[in-house]
């Protein structure tokens, strides 16, 4: 031990001394030292009493008698209690949606629900729509789900009960299934174009989707309220917004269905089979007063999706908002842009090639959006999307 | 000191025997439930004791130990049990009590409140001697809020009775620190005890 032979210690070998904390050897080399060193033998005491002086002191706070301790097992019955209320509360705050819900709010603030309404598909990946007024080109936005604000626990209810106040949606028609998609074009509007690739299933489903007409006035200080609670309060929304009526018209859908699609989640063996959507539909119309700096909301609406102030501003500025559609994509997706069906548009799927792999295309061609999704490669969305005649 | 904190897993494994035979099914959940069984019998009351003496009322160490087993059940659903259980489990302990302890108001409300319960359950003990019992007690919370987080949790549980290695675990200190930190807290503790003592 070289620092016995040293014959120096420091306060806290001493400390740790009179707890009787240290090896033996080290405990020995302590108790000889100090039968030499007169100073070292009053700073042990020195310490001994300091140390007994505190300990006396916190003893105080030692439980005495403690009237009140339950017992284990009325203490586990209370835990169980406690857990279940702590899970369901998570549970709500995430099936509320909070982070969605937030995005959903930018949405609804500009009147573009209508479309994720019309396209489920779409929905379901959490793709939302922004300030089309009329869709002729798409731009991916790529964002950070985790970084949108989660102190909202509590907006989710005042967000319904606003929506209901505010929105409201006539579905024109019903869903009818056809036979031909000469029937389709008849009834939608729209010449329906359906693919041909080879490696295709068959079509097990075609059917016209109703338009639906969405009309939302504005309470902008509710509006704000709710962004302000959910830690939002420094996006700004422009005044004229208030009390604006924004409607939007979403046309008649066309949707058709490839393959076995009764078990969606069964893997597929190979590309050439498996079960593909498509759906297809007259671009959606937004109409707003026209003061409204759309520029600004979509502003407000890129920074709930995470981004930066000066980020959203320089984004927003250099993007056609009136006809653009942006598709937010949680950045932990393969996004990009590509070429299909002669235009350019974007592709999203899984990062991770999975032995289950889905795809989702989506492009705008003579007025036209269409949306291909399904089970397969990059490669096999595109040779489905190209086929289409 | 008659359990250590690296001793978690013989005393899980007799809290197993003791456990009531139910019928066992193999499953992965059923074993990280024995497990958050076992856990909570073998620390639930070391908790509440700790936490007892950092809050001063009962019921408030009760409910602040619920957090922390709920904490654990909600970590040992997502990543697993933790690795040092015994460090995890007392790191969160004294984090939750210590910041409760220095939510300086609803303190001396609770202190006021024992002195009563005190009263009631020592009937022999006059009131004034349960008012200087709780005003005791008080100064010591008032001293320990004041100090480093660090240093407070250190004086607390190692006159709460733990070894230093456990002390070095549950506050990531290295073992052989302990000595010297304590030293210097306890130092610390006397300087503004005395100072408070004297006002």
């Amino acid at each position: 031990m070289f620092r016995s032979q040293k014959e120096h210690f420091t306060e806290g070998d001493f400390r740790a001394y009179i707890d009787e904390q240290l090896s033996e050897t080290m405990q020995e080399a302590i108790r000889a030292h100090l039968q030499t060193c007169d100073h070292c033998r009053e700073q042990v005491r020195t310490i001994t009493g300091r140390s007994g002086m505190v300990g006396q002191e916190l003893q105080r706070l030692a439980p005495s008698n403690r009237p009140g301790a339950v017992s284990l097992n009325s203490a586990r019955a209370r835990l169980d209690t406690y857990i279940s209320a702590k899970e369901k509360s998570i549970m709500s705050n995430r099936f509320l949606g909070s982070r969605y819900r937030l995005l959903w709010t930018g949405l609804v603030v500009i009147a573009i629900l209508a479309v994720s309404l019309a396209f489920p598909q779409v929905r379901a990946l959490a793709v939302n729509f922004l300030g089309l007024f009329r869709v002729e080109q798409i731009a991916i936005l790529p964002f950070d789900p985790s970084s949108i604000s989660q102190n909202n626990q509590s907006i989710g209810p005042q967000l319904d009960k606003m929506l209901s106040d505010t929105l409201v949606v006539e579905a024109q028609g019903e869903v009818q299934q056809v036979a031909t998609p000469e029937e389709a074009s008849a009834l939608a509007g729209i010449p329906v174009r359906l693919p041909e690739a080879s490696t295709l299933g068959s079509l097990t489903r075609l059917e016209v989707q109703p338009g639906a007409h969405v009309e939302i006035t504005v309470d902008l200080p509710r509006v704000r309220a709710i962004m302000k609670e959910a830690g939002y309060d420094d996006i700004e929304l422009p005044d004229e917004l208030d009390n604006a009526t924004i409607t939007a018209d979403v046309p008649t859908m066309v949707f058709a269905q490839y393959g076995a699609c009764d078990n969606p989640s069964a893997p597929t063996t190979t590309d050439t089979h498996g079960c593909h959507h498509l759906f297809q539909m007259a671009s959606p119309t937004v109409n707003a007063p026209a003061d409204l700096d759309i520029a600004k909301i979509g502003e407000a609406f890129l920074r709930l999706t995470g981004m930066s102030e000066t980020d959203a501003k320089s984004f927003s500025q250099n993007v056609d908002w009136a006809t653009t559609l942006i598709l937010p994509v949680p950045m932990n997706t393969d996004y990009q842009e590509v070429e299909v069906d002669g235009v350019t548009g974007a592709y999203v799927g899984p990062q991770q090639s999975y032995s289950y792999q889905s795809y989702m295309l989506i492009w705008v061609k003579d007025g036209i959006v269409y949306g291909l999704e399904g089970r397969g490669s990059k490669y096999t969305a595109l040779t489905i999307a190209n086929s289409i005649k | 000191m008659v359990d250590t904190i690296n001793n978690v897993r013989p005393k899980i494994a007799r809290a197993h025997e003791n456990a009531p035979s139910e019928s066992n099914t193999d499953s992965e959940a059923r074993n990280t439930a024995d497990d958050f069984e076992g856990i909570f019998r073998a620390h639930w009351t070391r908790v509440c004791a700790v936490l007892y003496r950092l809050v001063g009322d009962q019921d408030e160490a009760e409910d602040l130990a619920l957090e922390v087993f709920w904490r654990l059940y909600r970590r040992s659903m997502k990543a697993g049990k933790p690795e040092n259980l015994g460090g995890w489990l007392y790191r969160v302990t004294v984090n939750l009590g210590y910041n409760a302890l220095r939510s300086y108001k609803r303190r001396t409300q609770y202190e006021e409140q024992a002195g009563h319960l005190l009263l009631d359950h020592q009937p022999d003990l006059n009131t004034a001697q349960a008012a200087e019992q709780a005003e005791d007690r008080e100064q010591v919370r008032k001293v320990l809020a004041k100090m480093k987080p660090r240093d407070a949790q250190l004086l607390i549980l190692r006159h709460s009775g733990y070894s230093y290695s456990e002390i070095a675990i549950a506050l990531e200190l290295s073992p052989g620190s302990v000595g010297t930190l304590l030293a210097r807290a306890e130092k610390d503790f006397e300087k503004r005890f005395l100072a408070l003592e004297r006002r």
